[in-house]
């Protein structure tokens, strides 16, 4: 079961807000998922016993660098921006 | 019959034009789409400008592929350039791609005519396409069942004859789940086989681009034009892709298919025997039964939910309405409030409570016996299936425990949906090829899938059993919203 105090830390890292409401349900649904992850705890894997095959470097691709992205396509989705920069314009309580 | 090749004769033949084409699927869209809501986005101008392209090369050049001048759909979180892709989320609502998807340039570049772009649930999370921002999709069979999700659309879209074939996307079975829900065939291919690029990711380990058609043939002949190596996705592997369609023979004596119990058991009997007809069918044609054990199996879902969650949290920082994306109006003190209250409006709850698991499985606390547990379990499960393919083939499988759920349909616990991936998920957690095709019908007329699954690059193998059962065994299959694909 999640608590509260678990809940409200890993919505603060989120950067998620919910309601009274919304947390109590949230809460409900995640100690639900969690209750159903904790079957991983029933499996003994101290060590695995299954090596994957190795990826050989041949299969993947060069390590070539690109051309960048233009800046003004980057900026395309976000208004513009200001001097190749994307902005956060200040919108306070009394603006 | 294949569509594709159907439509491919008539234009290279000069019995149709793409433009032609093009329009008589514009005028079926128009008047079943309302019904439907499997296309979002209709792109009419679009279409033509392709079509007329594809009619001057097809009066040209006599060697064109397939799929030139064939009219297609992508589902919305595939790349265009210069168009929206919203991936039905608010917080997307307004994004314009600033680059077409690899998957998607290959198709293009085969003369592919794109309609527009089909519905899904936001962000392509979910199981019964309703989360989305425009409405869900519905079923042909039955306007109140669900198409099945995340990818709904594309599947609602081909099985209605409103889409001759479309790329949708599957991260846990999205996919493969619609096509069984819709009577379709859906590839989830080898992962690392199609290149990821414009894709707006999931979960990075588990995502794949994927064809979705009406028949065997027209899903090979998409997968053998999208695969291959992509320097854009650094997991894309670089070898020889021997095209699949060519070797399309239906001959599968000698096949070992491998069949493992656990797949059957949250399946309902109507499912159950409905593959069980399509096991007689194999034995009867010469292919091997093999009982299969995959010992880790019932961790699949546990394991999936738990690495899912993790790489959704990570992947989902992105949207912080700086960069891109929608951006709250209401007043903020900083950065963080600014970008708190962004996210609080912009993402849906289910999208919320993935990125909240995935923080937790990932916080120092619960890290080791979470994250990594299930990391080395993914692999205990990677090593079940490369046992299990030393003895069979392939593996033989229900696709979804049941037939299409009701479009008011509410799990009475959020689990109790997780349940109907059993049967797909795993493919995707081990990276392995998984075919879904029609297999039978219930009782109601809805249709009932089965799944394919094989060793990495296996596809031909794949395609070439299913369409063996495909063209002897296909049921019959009759949307009640619904047009032919003969013109």
């Amino acid at each position: 079961m999640i608590t509260r105090e678990e809940f409200d830390s890993i919505a603060e890292y989120a950067l998620i807000s919910f309601s009274e409401q919304e947390s109590l349900d949230m809460m409900k649904d995640m100690s639900e998922v969690i209750n159903f992850a904790n079957k991983v705890k029933e499996a003994h894997t101290d060590l695995p016993t299954y090596k994957s095959r190795s990826i050989s470097a041949e299969e993947l691709r060069e390590d070539i660098p690109g051309e960048c992205t233009p800046v003004d396509l980057l900026l395309s989705n976000s208004g513009g921006g200001e001097d190749g920069f994307f902005v956060i314009k200040r919108r306070g309580k009394n603006e | 019959m294949s569509n594709i090749l159907y439509y491919s004769t008539l234009l290279r033949t000069g019995k149709i034009s793409s433009s032609e084409l093009t329009k008589i699927y514009l005028e079926r869209i128009e008047k079943l789409n309302p019904k439907l809501n499997a296309y979002i986005k209709i792109l009419p101008e679009y279409a033509i400008a392709q079509a007329k392209k594809c009619d001057e090369i097809l009066s040209k050049e006599e060697k064109v592929s397939p799929l030139t001048g064939v009219p297609m759909a992508l589902k919305d979180n595939l790349s265009v350039l210069g168009l929206n892709t919203t991936c039905c989320s608010k917080m997307l609502e307004n994004f314009k791609s600033t680059f077409t998807a690899t998957a998607v340039t290959k198709l293009f570049d085969k003369g592919a005519v794109m309609l527009g772009k089909t519905n899904l649930d936001e962000f392509a999370m979910g199981s019964y396409c309703n989360t989305g921002i425009y409405g869900p999709a519905r079923n042909p069979y039955d306007l109140g069942k669900s198409p099945g999700g995340s990818s709904g659309g594309n599947a609602s879209a081909v099985s209605a004859g409103i889409a001759p074939y479309t790329l949708g996307t599957d991260t846990g079975g999205s996919t493969r789940q619609p096509a069984s829900y819709c009577g379709i065939v859906a590839l989830k291919p080898t992962y690392g086989s199609v290149s990821r690029y414009g894709l707006l990711t999931l979960a990075s380990s588990f995502d794949q681009i994927a064809p979705m058609t009406s028949t065997v043939t027209d899903c090979a002949i998409v997968y053998d034009a999208i695969c291959g190596h992509d320097p854009e996705d650094m997991m894309t592997f670089k070898r020889n892709y021997e095209p699949t369609y060519p070797k399309l023979s239906g001959e599968i004596k000698g096949l070992r298919i491998g069949i493992s119990d656990d797949f059957f058991a949250t399946s309902s009997t109507e499912t159950n025997d409905s593959v069980m007809k399509a096991v007689d069918f194999y034995v009867s044609k010469g292919a091997e039964i093999v009982k299969v054990k995959l010992p880790h199996i019932k961790y699949a879902l546990p394991i999936y939910y738990i690495l899912g969650c993790a790489e959704i949290s990570s992947n989902f920082g992105r949207f912080d309405g700086i960069r891109y994306g929608y951006k709250t109006s209401l007043p903020y003190k900083d950065v963080d409030d600014m970008i708190t209250k962004t996210r609080t409006e912009g993402l849906g709850m289910d999208i919320k409570r993935r990125i909240m698991l995935g923080i937790y499985f990932l916080s120092k606390q619960n890290y080791k016996e979470y994250f990594q547990k299930a990391s080395m379990m993914r692999n205990e499960l990677i090593g079940d299936f490369s046992n299990a393919f030393n003895t069979c083939d392939l593996i033989l499988s229900p696709t979804s425990p049941t037939s299409a759920v009701s479009l008011d349909f509410t799990p009475e616990t959020i689990v109790e949906k997780y349940y109907a991936d059993a049967c797909v998920a795993p493919a995707n957690l081990c990276g392995l090829p998984a075919l879904a095709l029609p297999c039978g019908l219930d009782k109601n007329g809805m249709p009932l899938g089965m799944q394919l699954m094989g060793p990495n690059f296996s596809e031909g193998t794949l395609f070439n059993a299913g369409y063996a059962f495909e063209r002897e065994c296909s049921p019959e299959l009759n949307p009640t919203t619904g047009v032919n694909y003969d013109i």
